[in-house]
């Protein structure tokens, strides 16, 4: 039941703690260890410190009849691969670089940062971030990058007691979660967690919705952890073709996430205003 | 092979005494044999454990915030957590002899021990700061104890001890993943044996 043309949402105090927008793509042949230094030279202006992270795996979407073809071996994990980690002066912002995957992330941190917004920070970070990344590969003609695919990821916390105390409110904040049964055996949940995934139009993508809760250890609390993410092949691999599909990618995850959550949660929590 | 293992970490554990310094990060490197090596040439029939990439995908995440999951946990978990955020809340000095208060990787370490804890439903019977400087998550059931010390270095060291032999204490390489599970797993079994 898509609606497009409803107005795009919009939250004075929407519950996002992060963002992740990336491409993963062929690994480059001539790729090694000492790139990720001489990469990290020219951004580290910028991003002052590091950490070695282990390296994500391939998480190519697959559709229809692609499920029963086996992985491509290129996107198998390398045992000499490692993901490292360029952070920000402000520790708000993370370029994660790995031979086949380029990721930036935002996030909120401990106090009371707002959401910087997609279109005026987010957005152009990662475009920022995604040009130095295709410059440094050019200069050193480490190959061409192939694009396989793009993602986008929002991460929403719920804290305890804002809309919710305990799991048999969970339908209050999720309509997806209907919490019912026959009534005949079954008391009240302890813990409630759901996944969900929708298919993009076109088999342009994938959206998957986890909601499941945690603790947070910055400041000690129970929460909700709704985390939405996006996943699709773009046209091609030219910059503009990316930045298409991020586009479509946050706008599923952000109209999903309006979807999926109550009314009562966008007027009383997170004072939706449009 | 791993018989050889045990009897020769069994030798090395025999010649150290018997008193509870031997938790001591400095001496931890009289241990020449760590439970990881011991248990996966004890496995030879699961290759899955020995593969390095295996125990890498334990800890892939694209997300930079972490939380700890509650979605199978015990019930008894959240209450553990709040325990461990109050000792991390302890200032320097906090046992007026000179002891660190718990850092970040100390906690980090110990969290990620409470949860595989709860997902076997294995509740500690304490969480306390440690006089080393870290966190020390103990178990006790009759006369047999166990604890994990989760330190600010970044060590983690397992004890066990039946209180009439010697204490058998070892260092888990990794505070994640495979090495994590083996150590808890190894304590349950001593605890409830």
């Amino acid at each position: 039941m898509q609606d497009n043309r409803r107005p795009f949402p919009e939250f004075d105090a929407p519950p996002v703690v992060e963002t992740a927008l990336g491409v993963e793509f062929a690994p480059l042949g001539s790729w090694g260890v000492p790139h990720f230094g001489l990469f990290w030279h020219g951004i580290q202006g910028e991003y002052d410190h590091f950490e070695v992270q282990p390296p994500l795996s391939s998480q190519i979407e697959q559709f229809g009849e692609e499920r029963a073809q086996p992985e491509q071996p290129f996107f198998d994990l390398l045992p000499t691969q490692a993901r490292c980690w360029f952070i920000s002066l402000d520790d708000r912002t993370l370029i994660q670089v790995q031979n086949g995957r380029f990721l930036l992330n935002w996030r909120k941190g401990e106090g009371q940062t707002p959401y910087p917004r997609y279109e005026q920070t987010v957005r152009p970070r990662f475009v920022a971030a995604w040009q130095s990344f295709t410059r440094f590969v050019e200069d050193q003609k480490l190959g061409e990058i192939a694009v396989a695919q793009c993602e986008v990821t929002y991460v929403n916390h719920l804290p305890i007691g804002a809309g919710w105390k305990d799991a048999s409110d969970i339908s209050e904040v999720f309509p997806v979660w209907a919490g019912r049964t026959l009534g005949e055996f079954l008391p009240q949940p302890e813990r409630v967690h759901f996944g969900a995934n929708y298919l993009l139009p076109g088999r342009r993508g994938r959206l998957r919705v986890t909601m499941q809760p945690a603790f947070r250890s910055s400041d000690h609390s129970e929460i909700l952890q709704l985390t939405l993410t996006a996943r699709g092949r773009p046209q091609s691999s030219s910059e503009a073709d990316i930045l298409a599909w991020l586009d479509l990618g946050r706008e599923w995850v952000v109209r999903g996430f309006a979807d999926i959550t109550s009314t009562k949660m966008h007027e009383e929590i997170w004072r939706r205003t449009r | 092979m791993s018989s050889v293992a045990f009897t020769l970490r069994d030798t090395v554990l025999q010649v150290l005494p018997s008193d509870m310094s031997l938790t001591r990060p400095q001496n931890r490197l009289r241990n020449a044999f760590t439970q990881r090596d011991a248990v996966l040439e004890d496995l030879p029939d699961d290759p899955s454990l020995a593969r390095p990439q295996n125990r890498l995908r334990n800890a892939e995440s694209p997300l930079w915030t972490k939380t700890v999951s509650l979605a199978n946990a015990s019930g008894w978990l959240v209450g553990t957590l709040h325990r461990l955020h109050d000792v991390a809340r302890l200032p320097d000095n906090w046992n007026s002899y000179g002891a660190v208060a718990p850092n970040a990787t100390a906690l980090a370490n110990a969290q990620n021990f409470l949860h595989e804890l709860s997902e076997l439903d294995f509740e500690p019977s304490r969480i306390d700061p440690s006089a080393e400087n870290g966190v020390c998550i103990s178990f006790r059931a009759g006369n047999r104890y166990a604890d994990i010390e989760c330190f600010n270095s970044g060590d983690v060291l397992a004890v066990t001890s039946d209180g009439s032999g010697q204490p058998q204490i070892w260092e888990i390489i990794a505070a994640s993943g495979d090495d994590l599970r083996m150590a808890v797993a190894q304590i349950r079994t001593f605890v409830r044996s």
